[in-house]
């Protein structure tokens, strides 16, 4: 694609189309010609839908003008979830007999494909470095979310929670105890207090990996496998009425429905409260201890640090605050003084009336006059 | 009955819209909020008063105040021209003011409740019965915003007459209230010690963690099906754009309002003071209405109804939108609705 046309939008979008027309339309033709013969289409490559959608989300921010970029990757990844789901669905309905003689036989290939699916969502992808990464996308986005947030407040370069995967992984569970004992080790010398902030910071950021791994790989799955058994008796019902779904949308409709029931279920429930509690009770900790060595390393570069900052700012909000009283006070006084003056000048009223009228009680105006 | 030959059509479909969409996306341009012509009166700190043009001739002689959250925008009550409830409260007559708290930054992380309340507020209050020489003027509190006039009111009674609360949270321990017992296993003075600020992602998160399914992934499979048509395109960026323009929270306001009102309910259990002034429900004896959202995910109406319970008025009534918590402002139901209700049980009451 020429310069000139990437900044056009009508010139990538097209090509993109276009090529997506004929990936597709392989697919299609492929699909029919199996309905058609009633033999088992060729075995696909592992993932292909998903894998062309991966290669698009890369291509096409590049290709997209600048100020599209952030959107159009947030956008393929977040719908990469339902292509997923299509693929697998796509590929259980194709192994089987084409096309399924009834609701029942439908019934029989989905639910024995499903659990495929779903351990293919829930697991690790095995391509990926990243243990969260299957069921990132399965879940839309609650894990990566979290892991943005972490990664925004993280004062140290880079991800240290991602750094320390490789100890944290599933079966992990040596490497990681030799880590914590590493990182329990007495400290020695010059630099001994400086390796004992350094370790209490791998210990804290050990614990909040131990914490996210109970909270995705316990909590959040169970409400997985939970949604999954719920799918699949809602599905059970609908066969036993004759009825299956009638398109890829309304599958993922009545998916999503049975996620957010099997959510609100395990949501409330103190095991879940208490293990999001320590997700973001660890990470907090970390983040305090990150805090700490950065203020020494500023420190000795006589920089201002963040606990002298934070003593300027509650200095001045606390002068701030006399200010508003202060300016409250004298609001008030003001006020008293103001009608002060206007009963002063009400009784000098009086007066005045009374001596102007004697014959009502008044005084004489000589009588009243003030004496030297 | 789903055959393979329609998945693959099914997904092929749903990658072509993807695809002329991001066309119309290139085109779409800014997405501008807050449709209704105003001007700024009262400006202290980050804090913007505005008052609205009137759309009658002869406007209510008492404003109306409209007060905000502080974790959201307000221009989620001006969203645009047909989703607008400031603009049909304007229709109905009313004069109407807005609290607008701004985007605290490190400098405010020392403000607390103390300050919102009994600083700012009041001190918009009082610029209100100053420019209308009136005693009292009329408050509409929306969400936290609701809460926060519910204190006011508390600590200033003489400088409210009619009382109008939204989706507001009274009763912050009722079973069904999710934020509420997630909330309470936090280590909050961790959070503010170490955060300053608390920023906005988090809650943000945490917000849409309370329905993660719908929010972070079936929303936007719909949103695919309207990528080809700009205007609803376009709403929907709208309403995507309030929904992360989530300002930091000042961190010992925080604090206060989750240790006070989440983990210990002060307000129902009437044990509730700000800057050492005691905050009673009972002190609050005018006229309320209370408008809550029966579908609502973040403040159910457990929460809100509870107000009945605690407050001291005698004219208490309550409203139920058929909605959400984001519906009450935004849907086509509540345009029709929510503002001729709170116009008319503010004429009721304006003697």
């Amino acid at each position: 694609m020429s310069s000139k046309a990437s900044t056009d939008p009508g010139d990538w979008t097209a090509v993109w189309a276009d090529a997506q027309q004929k990936y597709w339309q392989s697919w299609l033709d492929l699909s029919q010609q199996a309905t058609a013969t009633l033999t088992r289409p060729p075995e696909p490559p592992p993932n292909p839908w998903t894998q062309a959608f991966d290669f698009w989300a890369k291509l096409m921010p590049q290709a997209a003008p600048p100020e599209n970029r952030d959107w159009i990757g947030k956008l393929t990844a977040l719908n990469k979830g339902y292509l997923q789901m299509g693929e697998h669905l796509w590929k259980t309905l194709s192994a089987g007999q084409n096309p399924p003689p009834d609701p029942h036989a439908w019934w029989e290939m989905v639910s024995q494909g499903f659990k495929s699916m779903q351990d293919g969502f829930a697991a690790p992808s095995r391509d990926s470095q990243d243990p969260w990464a299957g069921f990132a996308t399965f879940w839309g986005m609650p894990i990566d979310n979290w892991r943005r947030v972490c990664s925004a407040y993280s004062a140290m370069p880079g991800d240290i929670e991602t750094a320390l995967r490789g100890f944290m992984g599933p079966g992990a569970g040596t490497p990681e105890t030799a880590l914590s004992r590493w990182l329990s080790l007495p400290t020695l010398g010059y630099t001994r207090e400086a390796q004992e902030e350094m370790q209490r910071l791998g210990q804290l950021w050990l614990e909040h990996s131990q914490a996210l791994r109970e909270y995705a790989g316990g909590a959040l799955a169970k409400v997985s496998a939970k949604a999954g058994e719920s799918l699949m008796a809602k599905l059970h019902e609908l066969t036993a009425q004759g009825k299956t779904p009638e398109s890829l949308r309304e599958f993922y409709n009545l998916w999503v429905d049975c996620g957010e029931e099997a959510y609100a279920a395990l949501a409330p429930t103190p095991e879940f409260t208490q293990a999001q509690a320590r997700m973001v009770n660890t990470l907090l900790a970390a983040k305090r201890q990150e805090q700490k060595m950065v203020d020494e390393f500023l420190s000795a570069f006589n920089m201002p640090t963040r606990r002298e900052l934070d003593t300027s700012h509650k200095r001045i909000h606390q002068l701030q605050r006399q200010v508003w009283r202060l300016q409250e006070d004298l609001e008030e006084a003001g006020i008293a003084a103001l009608r002060e003056e206007v009963a002063g000048l009400r009784r000098e009223l009086e007066a005045l009336r009374a001596e102007s009228n004697p014959s009502k009680g008044g005084k004489s105006p000589r009588a009243a006059q003030p004496t030297a | 009955m789903l055959r393979p030959d329609q998945i693959v059509q099914e997904a092929f479909d749903f990658n072509r819209r993807i695809a002329a969409g991001m066309t119309t996306l290139g085109q779409i341009g800014q997405i501008e909020t807050g449709v209704s012509p105003r001007e700024a009166v009262h400006r202290e700190d980050k804090l913007t008063l505005y008052r609205y043009h009137p759309r009658v001739a002869d406007p209510a002689k008492v404003p109306v105040l409209i007060v905000y959250a502080l974790v959201n925008r307000p221009y989620m009550a001006d969203l645009q021209e047909d989703r607008s409830l400031i603009r049909g409260l304007l229709d109905q007559g009313l004069d109407v003011y807005l609290v607008d708290w701004g985007y605290p930054d490190a400098a405010d992380r020392f403000l607390e409740l103390d300050d919102y309340l009994n600083g700012y507020l009041r001190r918009c209050v009082d610029f209100i019965r100053r420019a209308h020489k009136l005693p009292a003027i009329d408050l509409l509190g929306i969400c936290q915003g609701g809460t926060f006039s519910l204190c006011f009111t508390a600590l200033h009674p003489e400088k409210v007459r009619n009382l109008v609360t939204m989706v507001t949270p009274v009763d912050f321990q009722t079973p069904d209230n999710l934020l509420s017992l997630w909330t309470r296993e936090l280590d909050t003075d961790l959070m503010v010690d170490t955060l300053g600020n608390v920023p906005g992602e988090l809650l943000n998160w945490g917000f849409l963690s309370l329905k993660p399914f719908r929010l972070t992934g079936q929303k936007y499979v719909d949103m695919a099906e309207i990528l080809e048509d700009p205007v609803k395109l376009k709403n929907f960026l709208r309403m995507e754009k309030w929904i992360f323009d989530s300002p930091d929270q000042a961190g010992e306001a925080y604090r206060q309002f989750i240790k006070w009102f989440y983990q210990e309910n002060r307000l129902v259990n009437d044990t509730l003071e700000i800057g050492g002034k005691k905050a009673s429900l009972s002190r609050v004896t005018m006229p309320v209405l209370n408008v809550y959202a029966t579908e609502d995910h973040l403040v159910p109406p457990s929460a809100s109804i509870a107000l009945e319970k605690h407050v001291g008025s005698r004219d208490y009534t309550a409203f139920a939108f058929k909605g959400g918590h984001i519906g009450i402002y935004v849907s086509g139901r509540a345009q029709k609705e929510i503002p001729p209700v709170i116009a008319k049980w503010i004429g009721a009451r304006a003697h």
